[in-house]
Order: structure tokens, then C-alpha cells, then sequence
């Protein structure tokens, strides 16, 4: 069974060889090829590159496509930082205000440079992989793009107290949203990933999730002829997941550390797959053990929690994270090789 | 006051800001003056908040519109901003760290302890250690208040201690913590070498308080 098959089959909650293992891992491809940070970024065959070394050593069940939202902002007219030790971030949004960002055009998928680049590496990393390990690529969320346009204060403020035109800079947001997805998919993403972070109980509890954003994120996502992964992004979604297995093209979850695994897994649909639950913030300081233990811990319980898939919660594992421990938290799950295992717990 | 205490604790959870500030609109036409208005029902509020924060029972979007509520009814009390004026309690130079750009939570809490009778000289995202150090030296700050989201960035704030035990600045300026990152990983706060933290916005004015008085115990 190879790693497309494993992940198929786990979405099939057919019979596997072993537990599918996902790994939210784009700069380390930089550290293990020591590739700058902003060279691995912005230039596609380093980020394939990586990908090739991350897998080599660590044979996941996913190469990641360039994984950078700040270049997504950079591509509206924001501005980048790089730094040597993690993933780049947005230095400043494209546009100060609402209005002022729907005074201006979408970025045009097919002329940007950075977007242009971010396909490049999907299609090098489909190229490289073809029918073996599945291309999983992120996007940001329908009510977050607005986030790396306008920044999360502005956006807060709109949607909040000027809801409207929140409202339509939100639907001028979601052509590029649909057409982005749709470039992802045909570059040759397996799986798109969807990061909306305004579901996470760390920006919005329950009430003013489903007030303010949930309906949005209803009709962008009844738009999509794909199925998506919904990603937590930080903090939590539990306490939104019911809603969040109603939606349409939602085929599963990647839940945050703190989310109770068995409490999701009774909140959403049994055909959708649930995928987390590693602490990332933690791998720089785990043993080598205590990292057999959390992954081990999972799959004990993985009968019950199928389809299930070992991944890390919220974004990049850090980049000080020994490649001991990653070699240890990707063996613990690829030695979950027999069904009897975790299948009949 | 007790009912209006709690009527502005629950439009600010319901992140109703037209209506917090009709409440206090009602409450001065009533002829409750404007100090009244800050001490008796806008500081308890602000407290009542960050209980309800510490039982994760509010999030970072109530906690934004809390803060914009508090701006508001302090721009309406104008006199007893006045008040508050010769009245501060301290002053705290506020940042993120070299190389986090994640300024939300930061503002917030500059809203919340400026509400709370401090004052705040707000330097931004992207700041030096140096530049923590030469700020709080020139306005004569008595704590320096630094934020961080990503736990890489969090230890740039070394530097910070660094500096201030370097230029033997302990008994004069505190060093106090906050953002996301702290909350998830609470040994990050002895790790940087910080005085303290609170994991609210709501909870700094306790802290920068308890900051202040152990500074003065010290002296």
C-alpha cells in the first residue's frame, strides 16, 4: 500500500496496512537541504527539493505544497518578512482599510510571480510523486483571506461594526478564493486544506462564530466543486464542529491539540476523516519516547476514532525541532504497521 | 451600580458596542458623573471580563470589541479622562518583539490598561531590544511590556532581559510578558527572564500593578 492508498483508504474506512502519518512540514525542507528561507519560498524547485528531503527521510503519506500565506498577502501587495529560523510572515497587509481594498483589482493568477511560483511546486511535487504520496495544499479560509488583504483588525472591525461593506469585500475576495482553488487543484493538490481561523475559540467563541461568519463560510464552501479538509488553524474547533460537519465538500477535520479527539469524533460525521492531534509548539522540547508515547497514545485509541490520521495540530512543527524527534514521532507511526494494533481496540 | 456593571459586562460579551455606549450615554443623562461612569462601572466591568477570559468563556473578538468599548466610554467621558489625566498610575512602554508582526492582542491591551489609568507609550511591532531599553529609559517608564505570538520570535525577548540586567536596570524597570504563544507554553515566561504575565488583556492592569508594587517594595 502506498502512501495515496493508505490515504485513500482511510477515507474509504477501508482495511490498512498501518496508519496514515501527515506532518505540517515546509521550512524544515530549508533546514535539512540548507536552503534560505527565502529562497525555498520563492523558488519552487527548492521548495520540491525539500519536500523530496522531508520525505526521503521521513516517508510521511503527504508532500506539502508551498505552504506560505504570507507570499498569498504579498501577491494582494502586502509585504513579506523572512526570517532564518521560521516560516516567513506578513510584514504589512496589501491595504489599510475595507474600502480601500475593494478600490483595487484581485491578483491575476496567471501573470503574479508568487503565485505563479506556489503552482510551480504543486505541479513539480505532482510530478515527482504522481499516484504514491498524495499533494496536499492549504488555503487560507473564506472569511480569512481578508485577514492577509486588509489585516485581522481591520477585517475584525468591518465584519463587526460595519457589516455590509465587510460583506462585500468578503464576496470581492471570494472570486480570487474560488479561482485559487481551483488553480491549486488543477497544478495537481490531491487535497486542499482549508485554514479558517475565525472557527477557532481562540478568535471567535460559538455565538459570534455562527453570527458573524459561519453563513459566509456556508455559501463559499456550497460554491466548491472539490471536497476540502477544514483546518483549526490554532487554539480549538470543537466547539463549532457540529456546525462545521454540516457544511457542504467538507470530507474532514485537522483538530487542535487541545481538542478532545473522542469529542470531535462524536460531533461530526462518521464518513468525515479526522486528522490531529500532536501538540507542534511541543516538538522542539519532546524526548524521543515521549514522542513514541503521543503518537503511540493515538493510535491505541484509533479503532475507535477511524478514519483517523496522525498528523501535528496548527501550522509549521518549528524549526528548532531536533530531526531526532521527528524521526521518532514518524517511526512510532509507521510501526502502528499491524491492523491488530489499533484496528480492534 | 451593580446593575450597570453587569448590564456592560454582557453587551460587551454579546460585543455590542452601540449599546454599551447608550448604556453610558443613559447612565450621564441620569446625572451619574463621569468618574462614577470609569471607577464604579467601567473598571469592574473590565474585571468581571477578564474572569469570564480566565474561564475561557470569552474570545479574542469580544475581547477586541471589549477593548473598542472601553475606548468609547472614555472618550465620551471626557472629564474624567481629564481626571485620570493627573492621575496615572504608571507608565509602561509597550511592544511586539523583533520580528513579530502580530499587533492585535498588543493594541488591545494598550486600550484595556490605558482604561485602567495607565499610561502607554505604544511602540509598535518589529522592536529591538535596544529599543525597549532606550524608550522606557527616555520617558521614564517603570515597566516595559512586550508581546509575542510565535515562540520563536518569544525568545528574542531574552535580549530584553539581557539588556536590563546588563545595565543594572532591575530595581527600575519590570518586565512583563504576554501573547499567544505564553498561554500555550507557560514556562516560556521564566525562560525569556520576564517579571510576569497575565493572559489577558483584561488581567494587565492587575499585573502591571503588582509589577509596580514590587518595584516599590524593592526601593
Amino acid at each position: 500500500m502506498n502512501s495515496l492508498e493508505r490515504v485513500m483508504t482511510t477515507l474509504a474506512k477501508g482495511e490498512l496496512d498501518r496508519l496514515a502519518v501527515f506532518a505540517v512540514l515546509g521550512a524544515y525542507g530549508g533546514k535539512l537541504n540548507s536552503t534560505p528561507l527565502f529562497k525555498l519560498y520563492r523558488e519552487s524547485e527548492l521548495w520540491v527539493k525539500g519536500q523530496m528531503a522531508i520525505q526521503d527521510r521521513f516517508k510521511l503519506d503527504m508532500v506539502l505544497g508551498t505552504f506560505d500565506f504570507s507570499g498569498l498577502a504579498e501577491a494582494f501587495g502586502g509585504r513579506t518578512v523572512f526570517f532564518d529560523n521560521q516560516a516567513p510572515n506578513m510584514r504589512l497587509p496589501a491595504y489599510s482599510s475595507t474600502e480601500n481594498a475593494l478600490e483595487h483589482e484581485l491578483p491575476d493568477i496567471e501573470t503574479n510571480a508568487i503565485l505563479k511560483n506556489m503552482l510551480a511546486g504543486v505541479s513539480g511535487l505532482k510530478a515527482s510523486y504522481q499516484n504514491e504520496v498524495p499533494v496536499v495544499s492549504t488555503i487560507p479560509g473564506p472569511t480569512s483571506l481578508a485577514n492577509l488583504v486588509i489585516g485581522i483588525e481591520s477585517w475584525l472591525d468591518s465584519v463587526l461594526f460595519e457589516p455590509e461593506i465587510a460583506e462585500k469585500l468578503h464576496k470581492h475576495l471570494l472570486e480570487f478564493w474560488f479561482n485559487w482553488m481551483e488553480a491549486l487543484v488543477q497544478a495537481g493538490t490531491d487535497f486542499v486544506v482549508v485554514c479558517e481561523g475565525m472557527a477557532s475559540n481562540t478568535i471567535n467563541n460559538r455565538d459570534m462564530y455562527l453570527r458573524h461568519f459561519h453563513p459566509w463560510i456556508r455559501d463559499a464552501f456550497q460554491g466548491l466543486s472539490n471536497p476540502v479538509i477544514f483546518h483549526h488553524t490554532g487554539g480549538a474547533i470543537n466547539h463549532v464542529i457540529d456546525e462545521l460537519s454540516t457544511l457542504p465538500n467538507v470530507a474532514g477535520f485537522v483538530v487542535g491539540s487541545k481538542d478532545d479527539l473522542f469529542e470531535a469524533r462524536s460531533r461530526i460525521h462518521p464518513d468525515q476523516v479526522l486528522i490531529g492531534n500532536i501538540d507542534n509548539l511541543s516538538f522542539p522540547s519532546y524526548e524521543p519516547q515521549t514522542m513514541r508515547d503521543a503518537v503511540r497514545e493515538r493510535a491505541a485509541f484509533s479503532g475507535k476514532l477511524m478514519p483517523y490520521i496522525v498528523a501535528n495540530s496548527a501550522a509549521d512543527i518549528p524549526l528548532e525541532t531536533p530531526i531526532e524527534i521527528i524521526d521518532s514521532y514518524s517511526h512510532a507511526a509507521g510501526k502502528c504497521s499491524e491492523a491488530s494494533e489499533f484496528a480492534k481496540k | 451600580m451593580r446593575d450597570q456593571v453587569k448590564n456592560l459586562v454582557a453587551f460587551m460579551t454579546a460585543a455590542d458596542r452601540a449599546g454599551a455606549l447608550e448604556l453610558v450615554d443613559t447612565m450621564r443623562e441620569q446625572g451619574i458623573n463621569d468618574n462614577k461612569v470609569i471607577t464604579e462601572v467601567l473598571d469592574p466591568a473590565l474585571i468581571a471580563f477578564g474572569k469570564l477570559w480566565g474561564k475561557q468563556e470569552v474570545s479574542l473578538s469580544q475581547t477586541y470589541v471589549a477593548a473598542k468599548i472601553a475606548e468609547g466610554i472614555l472618550n465620551r467621558c471626557s472629564d474624567s479622562k481629564k481626571l485620570i489625566e493627573t492621575e496615572k498610575k504608571g507608565r509602561v512602554v509597550l511592544g511586539n518583539i523583533e520580528d513579530d508582526f502580530h499587533g492585535l492582542g498588543r493594541r488591545v491591551v494598550k486600550s484595556f490598561a490605558e482604561a485602567s489609568g495607565w499610561d502607554v507609550i505604544d511602540l509598535g511591532c518589529d522592536v529591538l531590544a535596544e529599543d525597549f531599553i532606550e524608550s522606557a529609559l527616555k520617558e521614564d517608564a517603570c515597566i516595559i511590556g512586550v508581546s509575542a505570538m510565535m515562540q520563536t520570535s518569544a525568545l528574542n525577548i531574552r535580549k530584553v532581559r539581557e539588556l536590563i540586567d546588563e545595565r543594572s536596570l532591575s530595581s527600575r524597570i519590570k518586565l512583563a510578558v504576554g501573547g499567544a504563544v505564553f498561554n500555550w507554553r507557560k514556562e516560556l515566561i521564566s525562560e525569556v527572564g520576564a517579571d510576569g504575565s497575565c493572559s489577558n488583556a483584561s488581567e494587565a492592569d492587575a499585573l502591571f500593578t503588582q509589577l509596580l508594587s514590587s518595584l516599590e517594595a524593592s526601593s
